[in-house]
């Protein structure tokens, strides 16, 4: 079973593109992937309980297809942020959180953290009802949400293959070294040869996920940079799918 | 179906250490992704000794004439005797064009001094391309030149073949109206990863001005294959971006 760890619905002016869902489904059906795991563009860039709402109804119109992430785009929200976590749990049936470390639109300049001491109480919450933390962020933002929540299971999106990671793979691979409770997920813009494979000959295959950043990119594309390596079909087949499915238990 | 790819690398890679890094290897992957022959620049050219770096890959290719073409690089800033170099790559029936690496070399397109000037003017006048990608590769940490330059370029050299490379979404607006504007300007695909990127490319400027690259052996053609592959395009759009438009650029020396 083909999941995909890194999705996105909902319109991203930013990146002049949409996600639709039955677009999504259709692409995804082309690449035999069977999961979707989501977050909604609305809660990320907008309003945070609109953009979760929006979600929740897209689940339920496809249990089978569609796992959720609660997005929190910004914990300066408080207490609302947490109590917002609490009813993507438990109302929405939402497995993951997704953080993001915001730039400056129009620059690379740092903004919101997804290590601001604000998100400490999100994470806390998510943590505890054993949901997986997507974490757009940097080597040492992941490394240090790490040390403090070690019984938390942090993904640092595009294993640092962002403008905010500085493209620096190499430290993210470092920092998931140093902490078992790191995993990389594999989507990006950057094609580079070596990333997946160092990744895996350091870490296993284990601590990789599968991602396409959809609508961004396509799946085949995506799916390519696990696929054209040298990995074995068992690597693979664990980034591809298994890891996730072991960790939300699927 | 056929494929020719016009953004290779040879040498060194100072940043890590590249897997696939020889030639052999590169010839394996060549094989692997049914590419035809491959254009191969130095990185020892951009990071050190851009005249020793040329004889180098020169001399790969010369091994591999079947499979390898050369771009050499010039920089305008270091060493002497820049027009009569030019001419001598010329004379090499397996070099096809120049690549320029300002931020690299330390200079601007639109400032580079007199030597650059005049290299730029033999070369439009011999209309050879010039290959001028933004960045190495698609690797956030990298600098990418500011496609202003580009503009500034061809405002003063109008009818260069420029064969403009290493672009993302983020420079793709900026890039459309200089393809618009000048006929002989070609867009390489290795670093325009978005999703419908292509397909609007075509759609806008034409598919016969799109070059399949790739980056070997710093990025994975698998990649840099399925999304052309799987495009929203015409097979004969498809045929003309892997290969006819290359053909039809460098003629007979490919």
């Amino acid at each position: 079973m083909i999941i995909d760890a890194h999705v996105h619905l909902g319109p991203m002016p930013l990146f002049r593109v949409e996600g639709r869902v039955e677009d999504l489904l259709r692409a995804a059906d082309r690449s035999g992937i069977e999961k979707l795991f989501c977050t909604e563009a609305t809660a990320l860039f907008y309003d945070f309980r609109e953009g979760n709402e929006r979600l929740s109804r897209i689940m339920r119109q496809y249990p089978d297809r569609i796992l959720g992430y609660c997005t929190i785009s910004s914990a300066r929200y408080g207490p609302a942020a947490v109590e917002e976590v609490e009813r993507c749990a438990q109302d929405y049936g939402m497995r993951g959180l997704k953080i993001y470390s915001f730039s400056i639109p129009g620059t690379h300049e740092p903004f919101l953290s997804v290590d601001d001491e604000w998100m400490y109480p999100v994470i806390e919450k998510a943590a505890a009802y054993g949901m997986i933390i997507l974490a757009h962020s940097n080597a040492e933002e992941i490394g240090h949400l790490a040390r403090l929540f070690p019984h938390a299971t942090l993904v640092m999106a595009h294993m640092g293959n962002t403008a905010h990671a500085r493209g620096d793979w190499h430290r993210a691979i470092a920092v998931a070294q140093r902490y078992p409770n790191v995993y990389l997920d594999t989507s990006t813009s950057s094609t580079d040869f070596d990333c997946v494979e160092t990744a895996v000959a350091i870490l296993g295959a284990e601590r990789l996920l599968f991602g396409s950043d959809w609508p961004l990119f396509r799946h085949e594309f995506a799916l390519a940079r696990v696929r054209d390596t040298s990995l074995s079909p068992e690597a693979q087949a664990l980034i591809l799918g298994g890891n996730l499915r072991k960790l939300l238990g699927l | 179906m056929r494929k020719f790819d016009v953004l290779g690398y040879f040498g060194t890679w100072p940043y890590w250490p590249l897997r696939h890094g020889s030639p052999d290897e590169i010839l394996r992957l060549m094989d692997r992704y049914e590419i035809e022959r491959l254009v191969l620049g130095s990185l020892r050219a951009i990071f050190s000794d851009w005249e020793e770096g040329n004889e180098e890959v020169r001399r790969v290719a010369r091994r591999h004439p079947d499979r390898f073409r050369v771009a050499v690089t010039i920089n305008p800033v270091m060493g002497r005797d820049h027009l009569t170099r030019l001419e001598d790559y010329r004379q090499d029936e397996l070099v096809l064009g120049v690549r320029l690496y300002p931020i690299y070399h330390d200079y601007e397109l639109t400032d580079g001094g007199d030597i650059l000037e005049a290299l730029l003017a033999r070369i439009a006048e011999a209309r050879w391309p010039v290959f001028l990608p933004l960045r190495l590769m698609m690797n956030w940490g990298l600098p990418v030149l500011p496609i202003a330059q580009v503009a500034g370029l061809l405002a003063r050299f109008p009818h260069l073949t420029l064969i403009l490379g290493g672009v993302n979404y983020g420079e793709l607006k900026h890039a459309l109206p200089l393809l618009r504007a000048h006929p002989h300007v070609f867009l390489e695909t290795s670093c325009l990863q978005l999703r419908g990127a292509l397909e609007q490319v075509a759609a806008d400027i034409g598919a016969e001005r799109l070059l399949f690259g790739t980056g070997l052996p710093l990025q994975n053609p698998g990649c840099e294959i399925a999304k052309i592959a799987h495009a929203d395009l015409s097979e004969m759009e498809r045929a003309q971006i892997f290969a006819e438009n290359a053909i039809r650029l460098f003629g007979g020396r490919l």
